[in-house]
């Protein structure tokens, strides 16, 4: 008897253990540093509309998106989505592609051809600070890679995240993005004239590493107090993955903007766009995403990530409690 | 020479010989505790604390029986998944509270004053 219940004891001590079931809180604990969030956790996402398919039923509801402030869809009547094969599915159909901790209850399917934005409306920041972005995609193991180049010599590509736009009247553009191109390879760029940065191609890997296995994308700008631009992007393979990153650090800016920017979205499509995005030309396959924050910090910092969303990852559980005060022992 | 040792001794020993009841309070500043932990160390100023009880979330009060006499020291913090905060101000109790004896955490260096009457 004795035996059995050591035997016991022991295996519950070498049972792995279990992650608390946490809600993302991220966007409070940032207070006015989060720009905005949707973390579809929560059965109502859509905001009563039952509706995806059509007009209005495309323009995602993020009104009871707890824990965070509301994101925007795209402007110029895009809505959030224009594709006709986007839907959301319950987290559950997703089991075994999600780690066991999660605790989302939406995925979004983007099916075939289409576009699908999340963004936020306007950037407006004097500099020395820090903006960054986070996302959550998977591609099916069936999904096909951009193998076509679209005239004139652009190649296909699928945006994954971005950072940008253009202040009202100019063309001094920024665009700091992840997309997946020919051959699945994750793309990154720092390009525009806002900071004139060089525009290079280091890359972060292959959709290989997200195919079955969500991967969290994350991207951010570090906007000096003295104008300078840089831009850093980072991967991460979620669980079934092994958790390994893959992190990009992009030049600094030839241009200094110690004006600071003002990216407010413009009627007729003009830039503004701190996105997530699924934009699948000549392409034939799903991809599901989940979760998309884009949150601030004063001062520059640029060592800060935003990090794991606990509601998809879990683990993260809340924050360290504040401290009691006015102790007294009579 | 020998009386004034043992005298000696009598004086420097621990002066921990029984248990008192110490109830404390606190403020609870946080929101998201899943309870408090409370430490403990017999006399006040100096030694290590030992945590004694871990209460439920959002207690605010806690009786100690088994403070040890004739001093303790106490401080709490809030715990939760996340790891414990920092810890609360420290609280002296002693049985001076109740005996109008003077707090010796405040006066000089000696750890405790004499129980069971013995003068200073």
């Amino acid at each position: 008897m004795k035996i059995t219940i050591a035997v016991v004891a022991l295996l519950l001590l070498c049972l792995p253990s279990i992650a608390p079931a946490a809600t993302e809180a991220l966007c409070t604990t940032l207070g006015s540093g989060c720009h905005c969030g949707e973390p579809m956790n929560t059965a109502t996402h859509d905001g009563g509309n039952a509706d995806w398919s059509t007009g209005g039923g495309r323009l995602y509801n993020f009104d009871d998106s707890p824990s965070s402030s509301e994101c925007w869809p795209a402007l110029n009547g895009e809505n959030f989505c224009s594709s006709q094969t986007f839907a959301p599915l319950v987290a559950s159909a997703e089991a075994g592609k999600l780690p066991d901790a999660h605790t989302i209850s939406t995925v979004l399917r983007h099916v075939g051809v289409g576009v699908c934005h999340i963004t936020h409306p306007a950037i407006v920041e004097a500099p020395n600070v820090t903006m960054c972005a986070r996302y959550y995609r998977r591609w099916d193991a069936s999904q096909e890679n951009p193998l076509a180049v679209i005239p004139p010599d652009e190649p296909a590509q699928q945006k994954v995240l971005t950072i940008g736009g253009a202040p009202s009247g100019t063309n001094d553009f920024l665009n700091a993005q992840i997309s997946m191109g020919v051959g699945g390879d994750i793309h990154t760029r720092f390009d525009g004239n806002f900071f004139d940065a060089p525009v290079d191609f280091q890359g972060l890997g292959n959709i290989t590493d997200c195919k079955n296995n969500y991967c969290r994308f994350e991207l951010c700008v570090d906007y000096a107090a003295n104008g300078e631009g840089r831009v850093r992007m980072r991967r991460t393979k979620v669980s079934p993955g092994d958790g390994s990153t893959n992190t990009v650090f992009k030049p600094v800016g030839n241009v200094l903007r110690p004006g600071g920017m003002n990216f407010v979205g413009q009627p007729n499509g003009v830039s503004l766009f701190a996105q997530a995005s699924a934009l699948q030309p000549n392409f034939i396959g799903n991809s599901y995403n989940t979760t998309f924050l884009l949150a601030r910090i004063r001062p520059e910092n640029r060592n800060f990530w935003i990090g794991p969303a606990t509601e998809v990852e879990g683990g993260g559980g809340p924050t360290i409690p504040a401290a009691p005060a006015g102790l007294t022992a009579r | 020479m020998i009386v004034r040792l043992l005298a000696l001794l009598l004086i420097l020993a621990p002066a921990s010989v029984g248990a008192g009841s110490a109830a404390l309070s606190w403020q609870d500043l946080s929101t998201n505790e899943t309870g408090f932990i409370i430490s403990r160390r017999a006399g006040c100023g100096s030694g290590s604390f030992t945590d004694i009880v871990t209460t439920a979330a959002n207690a605010t009060s806690y009786t100690d029986n088994a403070a040890p006499e004739p001093v303790a020291e106490y401080q709490v913090r809030a715990t939760n998944g996340a790891g414990d905060s920092a810890n609360s101000n420290l609280s002296c109790w002693g049985v001076w509270k109740h005996s109008g004896l003077v707090n010796p955490a405040n006066h000089g260096t000696r750890a405790a004053p004499p129980p069971h009457g013995l003068l200073p």
